[in-house]
C-alpha cells in the first residue's frame, strides 16, 4: 500500500489498496468519491468552484489544453468531479453506489473580500446534487488548515488537524 | 527564471531592505534579530512553494499592498522562528512560549510590517511609485493551508511571484523564512524592469 499525494489542482482515481493523500487543506477544497462495493476511490484537492470565474487564468496547464481540449482542468470543483466521475465509472464503479464527502473550504484569513472556501463547499454540494451523488460526510468551514488521508481499501477518510 | 544580472540587482535591492529590518527589530525587541538574504526568484506559484512541507507549522504574515501597484506580500515565518520572536518581543524567559496569544499574535504581525515594510519601502524608492502596506492578518497552521486562500485569491491574476528566501539569525540559532511577493505578471515584470533601468541610469 503506498500514499498517493495529490496537490493543488489535481485529481487522483485508483481502485488498489492505496492512500490517497492531501495535505494542508486550507481554503481549497477536497472531495472524495467511493464506491464501497468496488472499493474504487478518487480524491479531488480543487482551488476553485467554476471555470467561468476565473477566465484570466493562463497556466502552462492551460496552455496545453489549448492543444489538447479534452484535457479538464481539475482545479475547478465542478470539471473535477466530472472527472473523477468518469474515470472511476471506466474502472468499474457505479453511479448508484458512489458516495462523497468533503474536506476543507477553511476562511484562513479573514481580510479577503471573498469567502472562496464557503462558495467552493456550497457550489461543490449543488453540482454532487445534479449529478445524484450523495454526500455521506464533511469536515468543512472554520479558520483552520486540515490534512486528508483516503484509505480506498476501506472508505475512511481521516481528518488531522493542527490543533 | 531570472537573469544573473537582475537577480544580483534584486539580491543587492533586498539586502539594503534586509538592513534596515535588523535595525528597526533591533530596536523594537532590544536584541539583535539578523535578517540576511539569501535566494531570491522569480517562479510561478506551485513551483515556488513545493520545496517546503505542506504540513510544516508556519505563521504566515500577510499584507495586502495597494498604491499604484495592488498585490501581497507574505512572510512565511517557520514555527521555530515564531516561537523566539515571541519569547523576545514579549519578554518571556527563551524557549517557553508554546501557544500564540493574542499578544503574541500582534508582535509577529508587526515584525511582518517591518520587514517586509522595508522591502517595499526599497522599491517604493527606487522605481519612485506609491506603495501602500494595509492591515497585515496573520494566521499560524500549517504552511498549504496558510498559503492557498492566498494563491486562490491570486491565481486569477498572476501566475509568477517573486519569492525571496531570508535567513532569520538569532543570538544561538539561524532559521529560514520567506517573504513572497505576489503583483500580476505584467507588475511583477514591471518592477524588475523598472529597478533595472533605474540601476542602469544611476550607472
Amino acid at each position: 500500500m503506498k500514499n498517493i499525494e495529490v496537490y493543488m489542482g489535481n485529481i487522483a482515481v485508483t481502485k488498489v489498496e492505496d492512500n490517497l493523500v492531501a495535505s494542508g487543506i486550507g481554503s481549497c477544497l477536497v472531495i472524495t468519491l467511493y464506491d464501497p462495493k468496488h472499493k474504487i476511490g478518487a480524491l479531488a484537492h480543487t482551488m476553485l468552484y467554476a471555470r467561468r470565474l476565473s477566465f484570466e487564468v493562463r497556466s502552462s496547464k492551460d496552455e496545453r489544453r489549448k492543444t489538447n481540449p479534452e484535457s479538464p482542468d481539475t482545479k475547478y470543483a465542478d470539471t473535477a468531479i466530472d472527472e473523477m466521475l468518469k474515470r472511476i465509472e471506466t474502472l468499474g464503479a457505479k453511479r448508484e453506489n458512489i458516495e462523497a464527502k468533503l474536506i476543507g473550504g477553511a476562511n484562513m484569513f479573514s481580510a479577503f473580500e471573498s469567502d472562496f472556501g464557503k462558495e467552493n463547499v456550497s457550489r461543490a454540494k449543488e453540482k454532487l446534487k445534479k449529478e445524484g451523488i450523495v454526500i455521506v460526510g464533511e469536515c468543512v468551514g472554520g479558520s483552520q488548515g486540515r490534512s486528508v488521508e483516503f484509505s480506498v481499501t476501506t472508505g475512511i477518510v481521516t481528518v488531522k488537524t493542527k490543533f | 527564471m531570472l537573469k544573473i544580472s537582475k537577480k544580483n540587482l534584486l539580491a543587492k535591492i533586498t539586502n539594503e531592505a534586509t538592513k534596515d529590518a535588523s535595525l528597526a527589530l533591533l530596536k523594537l525587541c532590544g536584541e539583535k534579530i539578523t535578517v540576511e538574504f539569501v535566494d531570491v526568484e522569480v517562479e510561478k506559484i506551485q513551483k515556488a512553494l513545493s520545496g517546503i512541507d505542506l504540513e510544516s507549522m508556519v505563521a504566515g504574515v500577510y499584507l495586502p499592498i495597494t498604491g499604484d501597484i495592488k498585490g501581497a506580500s507574505i512572510l512565511i515565518f517557520p514555527e521555530k522562528i515564531a516561537y523566539t520572536l515571541c519569547d523576545l518581543l514579549v519578554r518571556r524567559k527563551p524557549g517557553t512560549t508554546r501557544k500564540l496569544t493574542e499578544l503574541d499574535k500582534s508582535a509577529l504581525k508587526e515584525v511582518g510590517n517591518i520587514i517586509c515594510g522595508s522591502l517595499l519601502t526599497v522599491f517604493s524608492n527606487h522605481l519612485k511609485i506609491k506603495i501602500i502596506e494595509n492591515l497585515p492578518e496573520l494566521s499560524f497552521d500549517m504552511f498549504g493551508a496558510v498559503i492557498d486562500q492566498i494563491i486562490i485569491q491570486f491565481v486569477q491574476k498572476a501566475e509568477e511571484v517573486l519569492l525571496i528566501e531570508l535567513r532569520f539569525g538569532f543570538e544561538h540559532i539561524r532559521i529560514k523564512g520567506h517573504i513572497i511577493l505576489i503583483f500580476g505578471h505584467e507588475e511583477i515584470k514591471a518592477i524588475i524592469e523598472g529597478l533595472f533601468k533605474e540601476n542602469e541610469i544611476r550607472g
